[in-house]
């Protein structure tokens, strides 16, 4: 086969074809098309290859040239612990701790009643009996013991039983014990809450785990249940509720509720421990209530502070008759209605002001609703389903219209914070909230002078503190006893009072339930006689943690800021 | 030349390969120290937890009353009357002129600042 030149070949195309040289086209045609090949083969590679280079720069030199800075590691294993619970000023209330559990499994528990004698005797509040019972159940998975201690859970662990494990879980802890489990509540051994905050939060501490804040104050809370405590003891009461109520923002800076229960053994509660008397119960809570009808009759523009009102001889409305407890048998003002206790005056304002209007204005301060605050333990009022004449007497001075003491000490934060209702709260808010205006800051003023009258001249005497301006009421109940009749001897006795009573920060209120007289109140159960001495003692003890300053009650400012003129009466009831 | 080219690629092979290797390694340290950092939060979380429940346990304000009341007997309830606003404070006395017995070093100070509050 002869070679030729390629070009020579190309330059003559019209050549007629002998075999050699179409072998010879053939052959270079097919290396023609074999380079054309291997050119684009390339190409694509070469292209494939420089997409690849760039993205291995772009990915580890541009886009993320460090490491990603992560820490997940550390926290995804602490995600589905229970959040805390703390106080206004961060105390911890209640914690998930981490603990280890006993479990076995039956099936591969060789000899139940060895295993159960060596664990019985590591764990002392288990008896063997038990223990082995456990182990002899059916199925594969028996808790044993819950929350071990780290030297408990080595000395099972170096018994070496076949068939025994360890799991970890958490424990629900309250450090403080009962002093807030009222509030609280508490959570079952999964985590759930079953009453208080940790039941209307469950949620918020159970899933995204964020810690909840409460409004109270757990040196006033303390302060609060100390002072219950030694009432209940010295006037043999069955139970009793303390508030502490910021008058201004509606927080809660301590709640109780006597007897109480300790959130970490909620199962060794009473029934009776475990209702919280402060948000649940309702009662017939009397005299205090002349707060609200003197606040609703002043701002209702028909009765002013200098009128009088014939409270002479008892009111007979039909088969009923309303009595005066500290009878004056004369003419009495609006003021000294209030201090002296007045039925027959309250009732009768109350008629001028009439039962529609009484009824509204009770609408309106939620007396008729069920209690508004963030705990499932909320009171339903008990009110007459039709508002007779007689009922609208009768609530004049708080009998006929059931309510818990919240709803109480709410309503008295608002007539004297200058009438603006702030619905009750337990959660601490930075941002101030917003209420509703219920009377005029005019009746506000006139409600204050009077509650501190009240103190210094009526019968709130023994809730006076000095240094701090404390006015206040009495309120004194016969408890409904079983055929609806009242009760003599069953007391509900109260008092509210509030302080500085010339610019009220803070509302306390105590009620006791079925106190007893003694020799030191010569007999007497009633609220100026049992619970106004409670209020003193404990305004006297939070005032200075609070930080309210104490002031000199004589000062003429003071004076004059909560004065009352009598122009009828030729006396000054003011004195100080 | 052609197994100069040959001795650079294989020896560049070798160099990639130690390095990702010395790379590797480093990682695996690395990790395992980080799997028990990681390990060593938890735990200090923990016992983080512990130590706050056991402090908020040991500062119940009745505890702390009960242990005021053995330890610090003389110790009393503030009363209203020890409370009193900065304004009923008698103005505190005038600063004390330093006496011949003060130091010059003490002096010399005293009039540097005395003249920088009258230049301010």
């Amino acid at each position: 086969m002869t070679r030729k030149p390629l070009a020579s070949d190309n330059r003559r195309p019209d050549t007629p074809l002998q075999s050699d040289t179409c072998s010879d086209s053939v052959v270079r045609q097919a290396i023609e098309t074999g380079r054309t090949r291997i050119l684009i083969t390339a190409t694509v590679m070469t292209l494939a290859f420089g997409v690849l280079g760039a993205r291995l720069v772009d990915l580890t030199v541009l886009s993320e040239p460090a490491e990603p800075r992560t820490a997940k590691a550390a926290s995804e294993e602490t995600i589905g612990r229970r959040a805390d619970i703390v106080d206004r000023n961060g105390t911890l209330l209640a914690t998930s701790l981490h603990t280890v559990s006993l479990f076995a499994d039956p099936k591969r528990v060789m000899d139940p009643r060895a295993a159960a004698y060596k664990l019985a005797a590591i764990l002392p509040d288990s008896s063997a009996e038990w223990l082995e019972s456990r182990m002899r159940k059916p199925g594969r998975f028996v808790y044993l013991h819950r929350s071990l201690t780290p030297r408990q859970q080595w000395e099972i662990n170096r018994l070496g039983i076949p068939g025994i494990d360890f799991s970890g879980n958490e424990t629900r802890l309250y450090p403080h014990g009962p002093l807030a489990g009222h509030v609280l509540g508490f959570a079952d051994v999964d985590g759930n809450g079953i009453a208080g905050i940790e039941k209307r939060f469950d949620k918020t501490l159970g899933t995204d785990g964020k810690s909840v804040a409460l409004s109270l104050d757990m040196r006033v809370q303390h302060i609060l249940r100390d002072e219950l405590t030694q009432a209940i003891a010295e006037f043999k009461a069955i139970g009793a509720a303390g508030i502490v109520m910021d008058a201004k923002s509606g927080e809660l800076l301590g709640l109780s509720s006597l007897p109480d229960f300790d959130p970490n053994h909620p199962g060794d509660a009473s029934a009776d421990a475990r209702f919280n008397r402060a948000t649940l119960g309702v009662y017939e809570l009397g005299s205090t209530f002349k707060i609200f009808n003197t606040a609703m009759a002043i701002d209702s523009g028909l009765v002013t502070m200098n009128d009088f009102y014939d409270a002479s001889k008892p009111l007979k409305v039909s088969r009923y008759t309303i009595r005066d407890y500290h009878a004056k048998n004369r003419s009495l003002s609006v003021p000294e209605i209030f201090i002296y206790s007045s039925n027959i005056g309250s009732a009768k304002m109350a008629v001028d002001v009439g039962g529609e209007a009484q009824k509204h204005f009770f609408q309106r301060m939620g007396f008729l609703d069920t209690l508004s605050v963030e705990l499932p333990e909320a009171g339903h009022p008990q009110s007459p389903s039709i508002w007779r004449p007689i009922n609208t007497m009768t609530i004049s001075f708080g009998h006929g219209l059931s309510v818990s003491p919240l709803h109480l000490a709410s309503g008295v934060a608002a007539m004297v914070n200058g009438g603006v209702l702030m619905p009750p709260t337990l959660l601490k808010s930075d941002i101030p909230r917003k209420g509703r205006r219920i009377v005029s800051e005019a009746t506000s003023d006139s409600i204050r002078r009077l509650m501190r009258l009240n103190a210094l001249e009526g019968s709130g005497g023994k809730a006076r503190v000095s240094g701090y301006l404390v006015g206040g009421k009495t309120g004194t109940a016969e408890k409904v006893g079983m055929r609806g009749t009242y009760k003599r001897k069953a007391l509900i006795s109260s008092f509210v009072a509030a302080f500085p009573m010339n610019d009220p920060k803070y509302v306390v209120y105590i009620v006791l339930d079925e106190p007893q007289g003694n020799e030191a109140t010569h007999g007497y159960a009633t609220g100026g006689w049992v619970a106004a001495p409670t209020v003193g003692e404990v305004i006297r003890r939070i005032a200075p943690v609070l930080g309210v300053t104490p002031v000199d009650s004589e000062a003429p400012e003071i004076r004059q800021q909560l004065a009352i003129e009598l122009p009828h009466a030729q006396k000054r009831l003011a004195s100080f | 030349m052609r197994a100069l080219a040959v001795m650079v690629w294989i020896g560049l092979c070798a160099v990639t390969g130690i390095a990702l290797f010395h790379v590797a390694f480093r990682v695996e340290r690395l990790e395992t120290e980080l799997s028990s950092l990681n390990k060593t939060i938890l735990s200090e979380q923990e016992a983080l937890e512990v130590l706050e429940a056991e402090w908020a346990y040991l500062n119940r304000p009745d505890r702390i009353s009960r242990l005021a009341g053995k330890y610090l007997p003389e110790l009393a309830e503030a009363d209203a009357s020890q409370i009193v606003s900065i304004s009923e404070i008698p103005d505190p006395a005038p600063f004390p002129v330093p006496g011949p017995s003060a130091s010059p070093a003490v002096q010399a100070l005293l009039a540097a600042t005395q003249e920088q509050d009258n230049g301010q």
